[in-house]
């Protein structure tokens, strides 16, 4: 009754209506009927402790193997590395040394011809006084005294780089 | 010496300090290292006894600029003799070692070069762990002075007995 309702709402032709009637069968339980209800309750059984000991043995044995193996490698080529930068560092430090003493240099021009007009300033001390009582040992100077004839913003991008974001 | 130099220091001018330095970058300093290293030994320790021993720039300026000397005739003979090895090598390790110019990924092209660094300058790759190692050198400079400060020492205390007595803070009790 349903699906003559919808067919004919939905404006199919009646002689095709008619032939899908016919070929339409009803669903049927299968013959003897169904079969008894499984209601049996089903725990899934844990493993035992054998099982979970050898499989823990196994991975630890593995993880064992795997260290034996490739541990060695690994450390001699970190090792490597580190020669690499062991044996670049003389090199590096020799310009780095260079740059600092020329800037040194420029530091001592640039207060000899800033502080000229001064009666009674000796450069390199506060009027005679000398900045650091040993004479034996290089002291160098601190970020504020490298920098003092340049802008400010060297001095903090040299110090403060995180200022730099904001 | 110490820091702020007056006029009457010797700080070396700007033509003593100026030399030839090295022309590399990030990668090909990686690349070359190991063998620059080994081909520089007396010089590099030389110089890093020099700054461990004095611990003055200007001092060690000398020793400075021999190993800088060294490291530039060497890397003009990597470029007469080994030229297209070390420029794979130098490639490998740009484009496969990753962040850190690692030189595990690069051993096919590493082989070349070290075949034709020992076939023509007798030079031979350090192996793992040269640079860590303890090495000895035998140095011709003096030994180095006393750089720890000295102390004057307190003269010795006055007798306690010829002290004078304790006094009141003030006068008055108040």
């Amino acid at each position: 009754m349903v699906f003559y309702h919808i067919a004919v709402r939905s404006g199919l032709p009646c002689d095709l209506i008619g032939n899908m009637a016919a070929s339409i069968k009803q669903e049927m339980p299968p013959k003897g009927g169904y079969g008894p209800i499984d209601w049996k309750q089903r725990i899934p059984r844990a493993l035992s402790g054998t099982r979970i000991l050898l499989g823990a043995t196994a991975f630890w044995g593995l993880c064992v193997a795997k260290k034996l193996y490739f541990n060695e490698i690994y450390l001699s080529e970190n090792r490597e590395m580190s020669d690499s930068r062991t044996a670049m560092w003389p090199f590096l430090l020799a310009e780095e040394q260079r740059l600092e003493i020329r800037r040194w240099r420029e530091n001592r021009d640039y207060e000899n011809e800033l502080m000229k007009d001064v009666d009674g300033w000796v450069t390199g001390t506060f009027f005679g006084e000398k900045v650091y009582v040993d004479d034996e040992r290089c002291y160098s100077p601190s970020g504020i005294e490298f920098y003092a004839h340049n802008k400010a913003s060297t001095y903090n991008h040299h110090f403060y780089k995180r200022l730099q974001r904001f | 010496m110490s820091g702020s130099y007056t006029n009457e220091d010797y700080v070396p001018s700007f033509e003593e300090l100026k030399v030839p330095e090295l022309p590399i970058s990030s990668s090909t300093l990686r690349t070359a290292s190991l063998y620059m290293g080994k081909y520089c030994d007396e010089q590099c320790k030389e110089f890093m006894l020099c700054n461990e021993e004095l611990k003055d720039p200007i001092r060690c300026l000398n020793e400075g600029k021999e190993v800088t000397r060294c490291g530039y005739e060497f890397l003009k003979k990597v470029r007469l003799n080994c030229r297209e090895e070390f420029n794979n090598y130098h490639s490998c390790l740009d484009l496969h070692g990753g962040k850190s110019m690692h030189f595990r990924n690069c051993r096919d092209s590493q082989q070349p070069l070290d075949d034709c660094l020992f076939r023509t300058m007798n030079l031979e790759r350090p192996e793992s762990g040269y640079f860590v190692q303890r090495r000895f050198h035998s140095s011709t400079r003096p030994p180095p002075p006393d750089l720890r400060r000295k102390y004057e020492r307190l003269p010795p205390m006055a007798d306690l007995a010829e002290m004078p007595k304790e006094q009141k803070p003030y006068p008055c009790d108040c």
